[in-house]
């Protein structure tokens, strides 16, 4: 079974929560701008997650500009999801890092979807 | 018997994907600055619009031959990605020699962070508006997912 307690204790998290499904409307609708905006505010989630400054807010920008990087802060992404999967209570989150990186290469949107969808239980916990 | 352990793996990671990207456009140059190889970008293939990040690749395939001039004309930003690719990799490399994270980027004034955005958002409005004003119309009207949907349909 995949789900379990959250082991750590609830950090002072910035809100972002939104319906996947408008992270993908919203990225196409905007060709992209939406994306980078996403990616500045899921950094600063994922750090105030993790407690320390796991994904620069610069390089959340410039993935947004430059295909190539935004392989990385995927995988950026994907380095955390062990602290995160802690915090979410959900271990199949681990396994989703090259998801993640395939998909950012291909689909970013989809990745973005998929990790907005976790970072919403985060607020869903009790 | 195990693996490397985890700080090497996702290092080695890092480094595969950031060179990765700068080596699969060098390679694949003829084909990609050719148009050879279909657009990839999902936005450009829904909206028939260019993103901020439209021609990066061919970009990066255009630097790495050292044809600067046509670089930038595919996308400016490649003056940003090569040199952002390049210190990422050599970060990386230095932290596997090391064994430990190294640097940590100095934290962005909030301020900071939006004016960069607002630099990315003006970016692609004035990129959006050049493409129209160059004739884009019919490339938009060709290209974008409903366009693609007429011509389909229209066969």
């Amino acid at each position: 079974m995949d789900q379990q307690q959250p082991s750590t204790p609830r950090r002072n998290i910035p809100v972002f929560r939104n319906d996947p499904i408008l992270v993908l409307i919203l990225g196409f609708i905007t060709c992209g701008l939406y994306l980078i905006y996403w990616n500045i505010k899921t950094a600063e989630v994922i750090n105030a997650m993790v407690g320390r400054e796991a994904i620069s807010p610069l390089v959340a920008i410039v993935s947004g500009c430059c295909f190539p990087i935004n392989i990385f802060f995927y995988y950026l992404i994907g380095e955390n999801l062990d602290e995160i999967s802690k915090i979410v209570g959900d271990q199949s989150l681990r396994d989703k890092s090259l998801l993640l990186i395939i998909l950012g290469i291909f689909a970013p949107m989809v990745s973005a979807m998929i990790v907005q969808a976790e970072l919403n239980k985060v607020y869903d916990r009790p | 018997m195990t693996g490397p352990d985890p700080f090497v793996r996702k290092r080695l990671l890092a480094l595969f994907l950031l060179q990765g990207s700068l080596w699969g456009p060098y390679v694949l140059a003829d084909r990609i600055l050719s148009d050879r190889l279909p657009h990839l970008c999902p936005f450009h293939l829904i909206m028939g619009l260019p993103c901020p990040a439209c021609g990066i690749t061919r970009a990066l395939a255009s630097s790495l031959h050292g044809r600067w001039q046509e670089a930038v004309s595919y996308n400016p930003l490649v003056l940003l990605a090569l040199p952002t690719i390049l210190f990422l990799s050599l970060l990386t490399l230095w932290e596997l020699i090391a064994r430990r994270p190294l640097l940590r980027m100095p934290p962005l004034h909030s301020r900071t962070i939006w004016a960069l955005f607002s630099f990315t958002v003006l970016f692609q409005v004035s990129r959006t508006a050049l493409f129209f004003y160059r004739g884009g119309w019919p490339t938009f009207l060709r290209e974008n997912i409903l366009g693609r949907l007429f011509h389909w349909l229209s066969l």
